[in-house]
């Protein structure tokens, strides 16, 4: 007992009462402790190390102890990429499809008798450009042999061969081609028929030609009727972008570019074949 | 005379010089041990994640003071270490100084039949971790901060073990300054 009365006893206490009291009392009345503040400041770089410390420790740490979660939330985000991904895909496909149908519309409303479908190109033949395509529609949806086929931009060429499923295109720059045309302005008949020399430039020629009067570069190139004509009548093909005069026959030679780009044929990625002609729409 | 009176003054000075700069050493140790130790628990483990509860260093510190040096220099840094403890952390109630005196004296009396070495830490800190379970739970009470229930049990119990385990090296650390001072040469392991 002899520490309870002793100096260092009494001392200790009352120190210990008035640092409990004061500071509780200064704080309560919303004062600034002077004491508390200078023992702050003295202790507030050691905080500062402290905490910086800490910090640098829980970073260190985090690698360890938030593993799991990190795992997880990578996971999590994969997944999110995953979908955003195949929804950005699947806004461009429909866009794409849009513009087609819309395309289509057009197309099929300033043709109206046309019986069209759909088809879309699945492999160009090998070389630099390809003269013959092949779509994914056969016999099995109705396509039969000799058919035109036609882009939103105008004449493509014709069903040259068909399978059950399947079909082949033989495009207007082909040689072989022989297509009874005439232009929209003056009406001037002839036969547009590829060339090889012409073929590699995506350009096909019109001869038969009456006159060179009776063209002009920038007259537009439709199909004709005809009796053993494989194509519909009224089809665009294209512009004639040059006129010459053969030297040794004389005869009238027109340059057609087709409306579809037969150059870069990779762009062609859907058609439309023209399955028949209603004589009776409006 | 007059030399033989000045001597013998000098003399009778020396024992209390040396009494005085051995308490500034010692209020220079303990100074910067609560400073150490006290910005060590509010600045460092109460922010560290893999601690899962702020250990009460301090308790400790008086702990290995009452056992290394006297019950005398554990009040009085036990009122210190109150002070300062709550300059760093507290808010509000600021009963820290009153708390680690009365644990100081409660300690020094468990203490008084006791050898200054390892073991009697390890068993005085176990009635140490029972006051600061005793004082979580009151505190809790009294500021509402928390309900009697699992949680609060919980908390005091890995409170205890952090404290615990935390605390361990202290006692080292207190034997090195008490070398230092070399004022007492009772402490032994």
């Amino acid at each position: 007992m002899k520490l309870f009365k002793s100096k260092a006893f009494i001392i200790c206490l009352a120190a210990a009462i008035i640092l409990t009291l004061v500071p509780t009392l200064v704080a309560a009345f919303g004062g600034v402790d002077l004491l508390r503040s200078f023992a702050g400041t003295l202790a507030k770089p050691f905080s500062m190390a402290g905490a910086k410390i800490a910090e640098a420790v829980n970073g260190f740490t985090a690698v360890f102890s938030d593993y799991d979660e990190l795992k997880e939330e990578n996971e999590a985000l994969k997944e999110e990429l995953e979908y955003y991904k195949d929804k950005e895909y699947n806004e461009q496909l429909l866009k794409d499809q849009n513009n087609w149908l819309k395309d289509y519309i057009n197309f099929h409303s300033s043709n109206p008798s046309f019986k069209l479908t759909d088809a879309r190109v699945i492999s160009h033949e090998a070389g630099n450009y390809s003269e013959v395509l092949t779509l994914n529609k056969g016999t099995a949806h109705g396509i039969k042999p000799k058919m035109s086929v036609v882009t939103a931009d105008g004449l493509l060429g014709y069903v040259s061969e068909v399978a059950i499923d399947w079909c082949k295109v033989t495009t207007i720059t082909e040689a072989k081609n022989s297509i009874a045309v005439y232009t929209e302005r003056q009406g001037a008949q002839g036969i547009l028929t590829g060339d090889v020399a012409l073929r590699e430039q995506g350009l096909c020629k019109m001869t038969f030609l009456e006159d060179s009067e009776g063209v002009q570069l920038g007259d537009r190139v439709y199909t004709s009727s005809g009796e053993k004509s494989i194509y519909h009548p009224d089809i665009y093909i294209g512009e004639i972008t040059e006129i010459k005069i053969d030297e040794t026959t004389g005869e009238v030679i027109a340059t057609v570019t087709p409306s579809v780009d037969l150059k870069e044929n990779s762009d062609i990625s859907s058609v439309m074949i023209v399955c028949g002609y209603s004589s009776e729409v409006k | 005379m007059t030399e033989k009176n000045s001597r013998a003054g000098i003399k009778s000075r020396l024992p209390r010089v040396d009494m005085r700069i051995e308490t500034l050493k010692r209020i220079l140790i303990f100074s910067i041990s609560t400073l150490l130790l006290g910005t060590a628990q509010c600045s460092f483990f109460s922010v560290l994640n893999i601690c899962p509860r702020t250990p009460d260093l301090i308790l400790g510190l008086i702990l290995a003071v009452t056992l290394c040096d006297s019950e005398r220099s554990a009040m009085a840094l036990a009122v210190g270490a109150g002070f300062f403890i709550d300059t760093l952390g507290g808010s509000g109630l600021f009963l820290s100084p009153i708390i680690y005196f009365v644990y100081a004296l409660i300690i020094g009396r468990l203490a008084r039949k006791m050898l200054p070495s390892f073991p009697s830490f390890l068993l005085l800190l176990l009635p140490s971790l029972l006051y600061r379970a005793a004082v979580t739970v009151a505190m809790s009470l009294l500021t509402k901060s928390a309900a009697l229930g699992a949680s609060l049990f919980i908390t005091v119990l890995l409170e205890a073990l952090t404290t615990f385990v935390l605390c361990l090296p202290i006692y080292f650390l207190m034997k090195l300054a008490t070398k230092i001072l070399s004022s007492h040469k009772k402490f032994s392991f």
